[in-house]
């Protein structure tokens, strides 16, 4: 890592003849926009294939998709697309390739068809199942084992519904709010910016005292304060992960920096 | 928006950004439901008509 992205330098050095893909996450976990376009040429030495990991998608609305710099591979979480969290779960998750490797996706595909003759109806099929779902039982690589066919359902009106401009706005939503708060926390003194790069709707601040004493004002508070990366990554263990989505106001964040600025006083 | 707005190019450079549109349809709120209510009463099931033995074959 550098400045809170991915090294070109060291993930150059890190690659070789055994190496089968490279995995990149967009933004990553520190909230970080990755320079996916300057990832490219290095994923794509030799066979590799060049995956992206969408873990936000709304920030698809403003950050360049994974087909314009060239992934062979995107898979992501579709939580936020008008699902709720309901305490972690039940999530539903995406996965697109490009066209030489359809074949090779586990799970099945639906094609759309037009109905011979008549009313000439659109129709939807199974285009494409793998047959070992028939005879290879438990050894095939593709069953269906659960069923979120509703939660995707409901993120396809979702999307249906925010159209074009609204997919776009709500991007700009996460972006404006998340910057907002940024500017806010880092203003207090004990509160500063880990990584200087860009971040879309998370972003990691180091915090001078104590972070327990910190959570127990955000308890008070009635506040689900940031993720202490001491969980995560050692070395990391005065900073917290702060995200801020659509569905938080000018008064939420507002209320999070005066209870910041308490704790500093 | 709420909060006070700053342009978008500063906070992202602009290489990063995505260049078109998704391609999403552009239809009014009232299309979309009265679109996916139509789609929820072509599916035929136990509510809606007979459902025999032979309809209920599963595959997991």
């Amino acid at each position: 890592m550098c400045n809170g992205v991915t090294s070109l330098t060291d993930l150059d050095a890190a690659v070789g003849p055994g190496t089968a893909a490279v995995v990149v996450q967009q933004p990553n976990f520190f909230g970080s926009v990755e320079d996916m376009r300057a990832i490219e040429p290095i994923a794509h030495k030799g066979k590799m294939l060049f995956v992206s990991v969408i873990t936000e998608p709304a920030s698809l609305g403003i950050l360049a998709p994974p087909g314009s710099y060239n992934a062979d591979v995107a898979v992501g979480e579709l939580m936020s697309f008008g699902n709720t969290m309901s305490f972690g779960a039940p999530a539903l998750g995406f996965m697109a390739a490009k066209q030489k490797f359809v074949r090779l996706i586990p799970g099945r595909l639906v094609g759309q068809t037009v109905e011979e003759g008549g009313k000439k109806q659109t129709g939807y099929v199974l285009t494409l199942q793998t047959r070992e779902q028939h005879i290879r039982r438990e050894r095939a690589t593709s069953n269906i084992c659960t069923n979120q066919s509703l939660l995707a359902v409901g993120a396809t009106i979702f999307l249906a519904a925010l159209g074009k401009q609204g997919f776009r706005e709500l991007g700009e939503l996460c972006l404006q709010k998340a910057h907002y708060a940024f500017r806010q926390i880092t203003a207090i003194p004990g509160f500063e910016a880990v990584f200087s790069g860009p971040f879309f709707n998370e972003f990691v601040i180091k915090v001078s005292g104590s972070l327990t004493k910190l959570q127990q004002h955000f308890v008070q508070a009635s506040i689900i304060g940031g993720y202490p990366l001491c969980e995560s990554y050692p070395g990391m263990d005065d900073c917290m992960l702060f995200c801020v989505t659509e569905t938080r106001t000018k008064e939420d964040i507002d209320l999070l920096v005066r209870v910041l600025n308490e704790v500093r006083m | 928006m709420d909060v006070p707005v700053e342009s978008l190019e500063s906070m992202i450079p602009s290489h990063l950004l995505r260049e078109e549109s998704a391609p999403l349809p552009e239809v009014s709120e009232i299309e979309v439901v009265r679109h996916y209510t139509h789609l929820s009463q072509r599916n035929f099931g136990v509510d809606t008509g007979f459902l025999s033995a032979r309809f209920l074959h599963y595959e997991v």
